[in-house]
């Protein structure tokens, strides 16, 4: 397993990268089937064999079923820490169980991702956050576990926002005539740099010029705004001088999906992860070119069946092995959620305040 | 045609309006008229075909089948008991069933009594289509329209409350939740009300008597039986959740290996859609069910119908979380119709079957004996509606009686 951490992360063709990726596949979904009772249970109901002629054969779980279910393919005492999604108050939260060797496999496949992207060198950091998202240290939150993994790659952290999410201005500043003329590296969730962030460092009259700014946590809110990636990035740096911006989309549920942006703007999956895009009602593969439903899939995931998801994200293949870029295997973009239809009971005539 | 009502004032004054207005007396020969010329405007309306649920209201409003109502509402009175309209009555309709507003509003229409009913604010094509044709129809009869506001608001129960004040009945077409939240909102002291909670619906049908049909008669059942699972995108109490097959093991395997092919034809033939995110959610909910019930397999099929089917021999049981619709059929198999037991409850509403005898079905409701199920109707109706609904005869519901003697 540990191997493929190893191979070139975007150097390999979308067929040598299934062949690689398909055996051990196949060794992790037939693992947790023996290891795990409830993804046995299901993989019985769909009917799922043993053997896989190619990766989209391999069965896929909803991401919402970590939000019901607690799934772990090892012993409860190998448990090392548990990853929750970050859910809206009262909504359920996925709950993602890693041992050691997984949590492990996480951070060196992040090390992978983000040194190929930031070059060996740690670069001082703003994280577009509160230094108290650092608070709890047994649950990780998605939003403090991001901010963890990502400080990693910096040093000199300052924490740009203060508890009532304003920037701290004189921080802010003290922090860029420290490292004046360095570059800086930025984390933040997306919404938060658009809405908190990019807008008070312009009220401010401050620049950030040599500066890479990375963002995740999804363009939900952003959408709703009609705002897009093109529109995100133009506007961030005219507000902030920002001129490197790159949107980072992964999930709680699945270690190792790390799709990280390109000077493409695309997002490209690393060598030990892949995209599938499925028709969302037949689920069956779509090729390049049609919007579907993104299937997610790693082969880190060793301690719960996670290596193969089906998101509610809407998303498309754009190329296969494009050709003028360094990136192999498929280019894709995620363009938020599907529309929300929740099918109505009688009960909710009143209750979802859509209807009457 | 439909007011938008701004506030309470707006609302209170509409209702005191609607309550002044002189209404009809019962079953009058006015108000067929008005129901028969409504039935000739649907039914010959070409944008009606292609929706069975309008077709059926059109057939419902058919003067043959108003008479067969109005001589039933004849048999309800006596000669030392008449009936008689309540006053203004406030119909609150679900959002995911568009005919209920139609059929609530005639009904009590009918009986004699003013009305004002809500209309959803995200009316679908049906609900549109029907507004429509009442609209061509209605204003012809001005004494009756005076007595009949459509109405349509948010959610602010000031308004509900501004027109509950006026109503002498108000009828809640709502699920649990619905009932609960406007059931809070207050009535004058002798108003009455009428409320419809959630249900489920479920269907058996006897797999020889299946097995003895030939293709043409067993495609044209499940045809039909399309109607009981994805009108209302299988979210109205009546839907079909569960197919039950009845029979020897060899039968009910046989019978549901040749029946699904055909429902999927008829969806095929139906271009049943269905959304995104609804079949994201129906995928969650058959891998959620795998894991409480005991499930045999999951037929996906091309996403539109997905049949979970359920081991036999095992004990019957409705899942914890409730079912998320969209063609999402469970399927069992069961030896004979008393299995079928556990699956009935004070909820349970109607259940529709193909193939057994009036008397096996009187003997399982005796047996039953008041545990559960409304309604027993043949496969391919559990959308129609019926005035006596959920177990109320609606033409009394709607009504008072005055004694005399």
């Amino acid at each position: 397993m540990s191997k493929l951490l190893d191979l070139p992360i975007y150097g390999l063709t979308q067929r040598e990268k299934e062949r690689t990726l398909l055996p051990e596949l196949a060794h992790l979904t037939r693992r947790h089937r023996a290891a795990c009772p409830m993804y046995a249970r299901i993989l019985d109901a769909l009917g799922t064999g043993d053997e896989f002629g190619s990766i989209e054969d391999i069965p896929f779980l909803p991401v919402s079923l970590f939000k019901t279910h607690r799934l772990l393919s090892v012993p409860e005492e190998e448990i090392f820490k548990v990853l929750t999604s970050s859910g809206t108050s009262g909504q359920a939260v996925s709950r993602v169980f890693l041992d050691k060797e997984t949590a492990n496999l996480q951070t060196r496949a992040l090390v992978q991702v983000m040194s190929k992207m930031l070059g060996p060198a740690r670069l001082p950091m703003i994280l577009v956050d509160t230094a108290s998202v650092l608070g709890d240290r047994n649950v990780f939150s998605a939003r403090a576990a991001g901010v963890k993994g990502m400080m990693t790659f910096g040093r000199d952290h300052f924490f740009a926002l203060s508890e009532d999410m304003s920037l701290d201005v004189d921080g802010l500043k003290k922090f860029l005539a420290v490292h004046e003329s360095r570059r800086v590296l930025l984390f933040g969730f997306t919404f938060m740099v658009w809405k908190h962030f990019a807008p008070a460092v312009e009220a401010a009259g401050l620049r950030l010029n040599d500066a890479i700014l990375i963002h995740s946590g999804g363009w939900k809110k952003l959408t709703d705004e009609a705002v897009d990636n093109i529109t995100f990035k133009r506007r961030i740096s005219e507000m902030t001088g920002i001129c490197t911006i790159r949107d980072f989309y992964g999930m709680a549920e699945q270690v190792g999906s790390v799709f990280v942006e390109g000077d493409d703007g695309l997002l490209h999956p690393p060598a030990f992860a892949d995209v599938i895009i499925r028709d969302p009602v037949s689920l069956a593969p779509l090729p390049p070119g049609q919007v579907g439903v993104a299937q997610v899939i790693s082969v880190l995931p060793q301690s719960y069946p996670g290596h193969s998801l089906l998101t509610e994200d809407q998303a498309v293949v754009h190329s296969v092995d494009g050709t003028g870029t360094e990136f192999r295997g498929k280019a894709f973009s995620v363009l938020g959620r599907f529309p929300n239809s929740e099918l109505r009971g009688c009960s909710d005539t009143y209750a979802a305040g859509r209807g009457l | 045609m439909i007011e938008r009502l701004r506030d309470a004032a707006d609302a209170g004054a509409l209702a005191r309006h609607v309550a002044a207005a002189p209404s009809p007396i019962p079953f009058s020969e006015e108000l067929l008229a008005f129901t028969s010329e409504l039935s000739g405007v649907i039914l010959n309306d070409r944008r009606s075909r292609p929706l069975p649920e309008v077709v059926a209201l059109g057939y419902w409003l058919r003067p043959a089948s108003m008479r067969a109502l109005a001589d039933r509402f004849a048999g309800l009175n006596s000669s030392s008991a008449v009936r008689v309209a309540i006053g203004l009555a406030l119909h609150i309709p679900p959002a995911n069933v568009d005919p209920i507003f139609a059929y609530s509003w005639i009904l009590s229409l009918l009986c004699g009594n003013c009305n004002i009913v809500r209309t959803p604010s995200r009316r679908g094509p049906v609900a549109e289509l029907l507004m429509t044709q009442i609209d061509q129809v209605l204003p012809h009869y001005s004494r009756l329209a005076s007595t009949t506001a459509f109405v349509e608001y948010g959610h602010e129960d000031s308004i509900t409350e501004a027109l509950s004040a006026q109503a002498a009945l108000r009828v809640i077409w709502g699920g649990d939740e619905t009932v609960r939240h406007i059931r809070a909102l207050q009535l004058p002291a002798r108003a009455k009300e009428v409320v419809f909670g959630d249900r489920y619906s479920f269907a058996v049908i006897a797999a020889p008597s299946f097995l003895a049909l030939d293709d043409d008669a067993a495609s044209g059942l499940m045809d039909r039986f399309y109607l009981d699972v994805f009108l209302f995108n299988q979210m109205a109490c009546s839907s079909v959740r569960l197919l039950a097959w009845c029979g020897t093991s060899e039968d009910t395997h046989r019978a549901a290996e040749r029946a699904i092919p055909m429902l999927q034809q008829a969806i095929e033939r139906r271009q049943f859609s269905l959304e995104a995110a609804d079949a994201l959610a129906k995928y969650g909910a058959c891998l959620r069910l795998a894991l409480e019930l005991p499930v045999a397999g999951i037929d996906w099929g091309g996403g539109r119908l997905a049949v979970v089917d359920l081991k036999e021999g095992e004990p019957l049981n409705w899942p914890t979380e409730p079912l998320v619709g969209g063609g999402l059929l469970l399927q069992a198999h069961v030896a004979e119709l008393a299995l079928l037991t556990p699956l009935i409850d004070s909820r349970t509403q109607t259940l529709t079957q193909f193939g057994f005898e009036v008397e096996q079905l009187a003997h399982f409701v005796r047996m039953l004996n008041g545990r559960g199920v409304d309604r027993i109707v043949p496969l391919g109706s559990a959308m129609n509606f019926a005035p006596i609904w959920d177990g109320y005869d609606l033409l009394c519901e709607f009504t008072r009686l005055v004694t005399i003697g």
